[in-house]
């Protein structure tokens, strides 16, 4: 190996550099219609919260030329996408309302499920003295 | 005896290691003056593939070579045939490394273990592509014969001409490390980059390319995108899916081959670099220390500071660097052309006379 390297200074110099790399696991996530389903129920629907407002604008970045042709087509097509995907958001919206409250009832009826199968039991002993 | 060799498997396309399998083998077979045909549910554009629906009759002398490495229904059907039956293990990725990424793939690799499962008893010989594939069939209860025989590579086909634009273009006096592969969550293209912003801070010349398409893993994709956006790195290139000779160029082009992936049940990958003549660093996980053998840098843990020390010793140390290579052309002569096939030729003949 070539002698002027002194690779014991190198190495505690990416150790230094490799403390505060920052951790993959901090990335967020971005999901779509193919990212897989929180197995929790309230996981979901908190996802399904955070991504409910959708928006057709996109970052365009490039070349000058690619960024002004792809900002003429958004103005072209505007006229197109939006109304849909407001028509899109209308329906997050009514659709996140409904599972939340779907999931409330189900939630309370758990309960009451729990409380009367107690009760239930509760009356049993009581009957036959078990 | 009219007996026909089926191949058979979900999906052949171009340049995808299990149909690359499947094609060299299809020539062993043909070499060894028996009738084989290969059939498959999706078919690619001009490859001498048929149709799996186009199966007429599959008569009890018939012999189905099955190559398995995915979710479908044929591992559901597969035992209902008559005639005898080897399966050709490929490994299928774990789907929980697909779950926070595609619905569709984690459904499609959960499908494949079902079938892996399912299928335990359908054969009467299994052939995995290494002892880490072997032991996992083990696992879900195979009892068949199992035997180790590495993918069947044509070395030959390397030796076309590759992309003289992008060999021209990254033979600047850059230290070039590749990375070949699907941009795939099993693969853990985030530890590669790691590794990679480690060697950068003692060589700012020096640049990462990944190599491999990212179709049906864009939320993945995104991430890493993200990550290297995070680490200020401009100098990490997603090549995104290339051709052949593309993908000649980059072997042609890089001075380290650095593999971080978790889960592998061979790694062509590794064997090509071997050819290209490029070290290799390697995180010992999976089939890789199996493909690699006493050859490569293995890396007994998960640590990008490791990884970055090995390149860089292996880019500054001529001594070092001639050793490995030395040591990857020897291991890669144990998955030379004709040795595999004739390893492959020989299992075929014996199972057909029943020993």
């Amino acid at each position: 190996m070539n002698n002027s390297i002194n690779i014991t200074e190198i190495m505690s110099g990416i150790k230094l550099a490799a403390k505060d790399i920052p951790d993959f696991e901090d990335v967020p996530y971005t999901r779509n219609a193919g990212s897989a389903v929180p197995e929790n129920p309230d996981d979901a629907i908190s996802e399904m919260r955070s991504y409910c407002y959708i928006h057709s604008y996109r970052q365009i970045h490039g070349k000058k030329i690619k960024v002004f042709l792809k900002k003429a087509v958004r103005k072209i097509i505007k006229f197109y996408t939006e109304p849909i995907v407001d028509e899109q958001n209308d329906f997050n919206a009514s659709a996140e309302a409904a599972v939340t409250s779907l999931r409330n009832t189900q939630k309370k009826l758990i309960k009451r499920i729990e409380k009367l199968e107690a009760e239930n039991n509760r009356l049993i002993k009581d009957l036959y003295g078990e | 005896m009219n007996m026909k060799i089926i191949q058979l498997l979900p999906t052949v396309s171009y340049g995808d290691a299990v149909s690359n399998d499947a094609l060299a083998l299809d020539k062993v077979i043909k070499s060894m003056g028996l009738d084989t045909e290969i059939y498959a549910e999706t078919v690619g554009k001009n490859l001498p593939v048929k149709n799996v629906r186009t199966i007429k009759k599959i008569s009890p002398d018939d012999i189905i070579i099955y190559h398995m490495s995915t979710g479908t229904d044929i591992n559901f059907s597969l035992n209902r045939t008559v005639c005898r039956k080897i399966m050709v293990y490929h490994n299928i990725t774990p789907p929980d490394f697909f779950r926070p990424y595609s619905r569709e793939l984690f459904a499609l690799t959960s499908y494949g273990y079902m079938g892996l499962e399912h299928m335990n008893r359908t054969f009467d010989l299994c052939l995995a592509d290494s002892e880490y594939n072997k032991s996992q069939l083990i696992e879900y209860g195979y009892r068949c014969p199992i035997k180790v025989r590495p993918v069947l590579i044509p070395f030959r086909d390397y030796r076309e001409a590759p992309n003289q634009y992008i060999i021209n273009k990254y033979s600047d006096g850059w230290v070039n490390i590749i990375f070949v592969g699907r941009i795939a969550p099993n693969k853990k293209q985030e530890d590669v980059i790691k590794a990679f912003y480690c060697y950068k801070k003692i060589n700012p010349k020096s640049r990462l390319i990944l190599v491999g398409s990212w179709t049906g893993t864009e939320n993945y994709y995104n991430r890493l995108k993200k990550y290297t956006e995070i680490l200020g790195l401009d100098d990490v290139i997603f090549t995104g899916h290339v051709t052949f000779d593309e993908i000649l160029a980059y072997y042609r082009a890089a001075d380290i081959f650095l593999c971080m992936s978790q889960h592998e049940g061979f790694c062509v990958p590794l064997v090509e670099a071997m050819f290209f003549g490029v070290p290799i660093v390697a995180l010992d996980a999976g089939a890789v220390g199996g493909t690699l053998g006493e050859s490569g840098v293995l890396l007994p843990e998960n640590n990008p500071v490791y990884a970055a020390e090995n390149i860089f010793r292996i880019m500054n140390d001529n001594d070092l660097r001639k050793d490995i290579l030395e040591k990857q052309k020897k291991r890669l002569s144990d998955f030379s052309y004709r040795k595999t096939g004739n390893l492959f030729r020989k299992i075929l003949t014996d199972f057909i006379n029943g020993e």
